[in-house]
C-alpha cells in the first residue's frame, strides 16, 4: 500500500531537478520555464555560503515566482476559502507559503543523483502542461511528472505538480479540508488549520 | 489446521468488507459527499482502525524492515522484491485476460517467461531491462473494469486503505491465485504467508524514508494517505480500461467552488527530449 506514497513524494524530486535538464528548444517556453526553475534551485543548493536561514529565504523567493502560490492557496483551501474572513484568508495564504517551503525545502535535501528529461508541452486553455520524466539512479521505474502551468501576461507560474497521477493541489486540498472539517468546519476550522499550519511549519524547520 | 488459522488476514478482510456491504447497501451513501471525493462515510471507523495499523506499523512492521534492509544487501533485496513481483504473474495474466486486455496480457505473459527463465527463475527483472514495463493487476480492477463501483472508503486491519469492491476481491484472490493454488496442491500451503509476510516487509522496507517523510509533513496523514489511495487506484482502473491510452491526470479546476473540469486542448507538442547528469548534491 505504500507505493503510492513514495510516488507522490517525487513531486519534491521533480522540482529540483527540473535542474539538470539541457536547455530546452526556444520555442517550448513552458518547458524553458521549468528548467530555469531547476537552474536557480541548484544553484541555492550548491551555494555552500548560504546559511540555513539564507537558504530557506531563497527557496522562499524562487516557490513566489515559480509558482501561484495565491491560487493554489485558495484552490486548496476548496470551499472553505469563502468561508474565512479576510484576516483569516491572509494569514492563511502567508501561512501555506511557508508551510510548502518548509516541506519542499527538506525534500531537496533528499536529491540523489536522479536524472531529468523534458518530453515536451501541449498548451492548455489557461497555460500549458509539460510533461517530464524522472529518472531514478537505482534503476526503478522512471516516473512521470506532469507541470500544469498558468500564463499570466508574459509570465508563467506553476499551478499544480502532478507526480504519476498523484496531483499535489488535489492531495492538499483533501488533506486541508479534513483538518478544517475536523476542527469544526466554518470560522473555527479555518483558525484549527492556520494552527495546524503553524505546528507544521516548525516541525519541519522553517 | 494450520493453514486455516494462517488464512485470517484475508479472511479477514472479506468477513469485514462483507459486513460493510450488507450494512452500505441499506444506507448507500448520499450525493452530497461529491463535494469532497473522500467517500468515507466510516471515517470515526477508519480512523480507529488506521491508528492501530499505524500502531502495528511503528512497533513491528517499521522495525522489522529496519532491519531487513541492515541485514540484507540490496542485490538480495531486490531479487527477493523480483520474485515476489514475478510470482503475481499469473494472477495478473488472469485479471488482464478477464478485463479483456490481450495487449496487456502480453505483456505479462511476457515477462513472466524472461524472468522465470532467464531471470533464474524471477531474481532478476529480464522483463524491464527488455522494456516491458511491469502492471499491476488485481480482481478489484478487473470488477471496476466490469463496471461495478468501489463502495465507500474502507481501512482494513493490517491491509489499510481498501474499500468493499476490492477487500472482498482481494479475499476471493487470494484462494483462486494460481500461485497459492499450486502450492495448496502440493501441501505447501504455508508458503503462500511466508510470501505475504516477505511481501508486506519487503514492500515497506523501501518505503521507510518516504513513509517518515510524509508523516512529517501532513498535516492529517490519514487524509492524505486517502486521497493518494483514491488518486492512485483510480488511475490504475483508467489505465486498465484503456491501456493503450495510458491514464491522463485529471486537470483540475482552480476555482474554489465546485467547478467541471476543462479539457486540455492539445495544439502543440515539443518532443524534444533533453538529459542531462543531475550533479547536485546537497551538503
Amino acid at each position: 500500500m505504500w507505493k503510492y506514497l513514495s510516488r507522490y513524494l517525487a513531486l519534491g524530486a521533480a522540482l529540483l531537478i527540473a535542474v539538470s535538464a539541457t536547455p530546452a528548444r526556444a520555442a517550448d517556453e513552458p518547458g524553458a520555464f521549468i528548467q530555469g526553475l531547476g537552474d536557480q534551485a541548484i544553484q541555492i543548493l550548491q551555494n555552500k555560503q548560504l546559511g540555513q536561514k539564507e537558504r530557506q529565504a531563497a527557496f522562499n523567493k524562487l516557490f513566489t515566482e515559480g509558482f501561484d502560490v495565491p491560487e493554489i492557496g485558495k484552490f486548496v483551501l476548496g470551499r472553505y476559502w469563502n468561508v474565512a474572513s479576510p484576516t483569516q484568508q491572509q494569514e492563511y495564504l502567508k501561512l501555506f507559503g511557508t508551510y510548502v517551503v518548509a516541506v519542499y525545502a527538506n525534500r531537496f535535501s533528499q536529491y540523489s543523483g536522479e536524472k531529468f528529461t523534458v518530453a515536451g508541452s501541449q498548451t492548455t486553455p489557461d497555460g500549458a502542461s509539460v510533461a517530464s520524466q524522472i529518472i531514478r539512479p537505482n534503476g526503478g521505474p522512471p516516473i512521470n511528472i506532469v507541470w500544469k502551468i498558468s500564463k499570466q501576461g508574459a509570465a508563467y507560474k506553476i499551478r499544480d505538480v502532478v507526480a504519476e497521477n498523484l496531483s499535489m493541489a488535489v492531495t492538499q486540498r483533501a488533506e486541508f479540508s479534513s483538518v478544517v472539517e475536523r476542527g469544526g468546519g466554518g470560522a473555527a476550522g479555518v483558525d484549527a488549520l492556520n494552527n495546524t499550519l503553524k505546528q507544521k511549519i516548525a516541525a519541519n524547520g522553517g | 489446521m494450520v493453514s486455516r488459522r494462517l488464512l485470517s488476514a484475508p479472511t479477514t478482510a472479506l468477513m469485514l468488507s462483507a459486513m460493510l456491504l450488507a450494512s452500505c447497501a441499506s444506507a448507500p451513501p448520499g450525493p452530497s459527499d461529491a463535494a469532497d471525493d473522500t467517500n468515507d462515510p466510516y471515517e470515526s471507523v477508519n480512523r480507529v482502525i488506521f491508528d492501530v495499523n499505524m500502531s502495528i506499523d511503528k512497533y513491528f512492521f517499521e522495525p522489522v524492515a529496519e532491519g531487513y534492509r541492515w541485514v540484507l544487501p540490496t542485490v538480495v533485496r531486490t531479487g527477493i522484491s523480483n520474485v515476489l513481483r514475478n510470482l503475481k504473474g499469473p494472477l495478473i495474466m488472469a485479471n488482464d485476460l478477464l478485463e479483456g486486455n490481450p495487449q496487456r496480457f502480453g505483456d505479462t505473459f511476457g515477462r513472466f517467461m524472461m524472468n522465470t527463465f532467464f531471470g533464474l527463475g524471477g531474481l532478476i527483472d529480464v522483463g524491464t531491462d527488455a522494456k516491458i514495463p511491469y502492471h499491476d493487476a488485481d480482481f478489484g480492477m478487473t470488477l471496476a473494469v466490469w463496471g461495478v463501483g468501489s463502495g465507500p472508503y474502507l481501512v482494513l486491519p493490517l491491509l489499510n486503505s481498501s474499500n468493499p469492491r476490492d477487500g472482498i476481491a482481494y479475499g476471493l484472490e487470494s484462494y483462486a491465485d494460481p500461485v497459492s493454488i499450486e502450492l495448496r496442491a502440493h501441501d505447501m500451503g504455508e508458503g503462500n504467508y511466508v510470501r505475504l509476510g516477505v511481501g508486506l516487509i519487503s514492500e515497506r522496507a523501501n518505503h521507510i524514508e518516504d513513509i517518515d517523510e510524509l508523516k512529517r509533513s501532513s498535516l492529517d496523514f490519514y487524509a492524505t494517505v486517502r486521497s493518494l489511495y483514491w488518486q492512485s487506484r483510480n488511475a490504475d482502473i483508467e489505465a486498465a480500461k484503456s491501456p493503450s491510452n495510458p491514464a491522463q491526470p485529471k486537470s483540475v479546476s482552480y476555482d474554489p467552488g465546485p467547478a467541471p473540469t476543462a479539457t486540455p486542448t492539445a495544439s502543440q507538442t515539443t518532443p524534444a527530449t533533453t538529459t542531462a547528469d543531475g550533479k547536485a548534491k546537497a551538503d
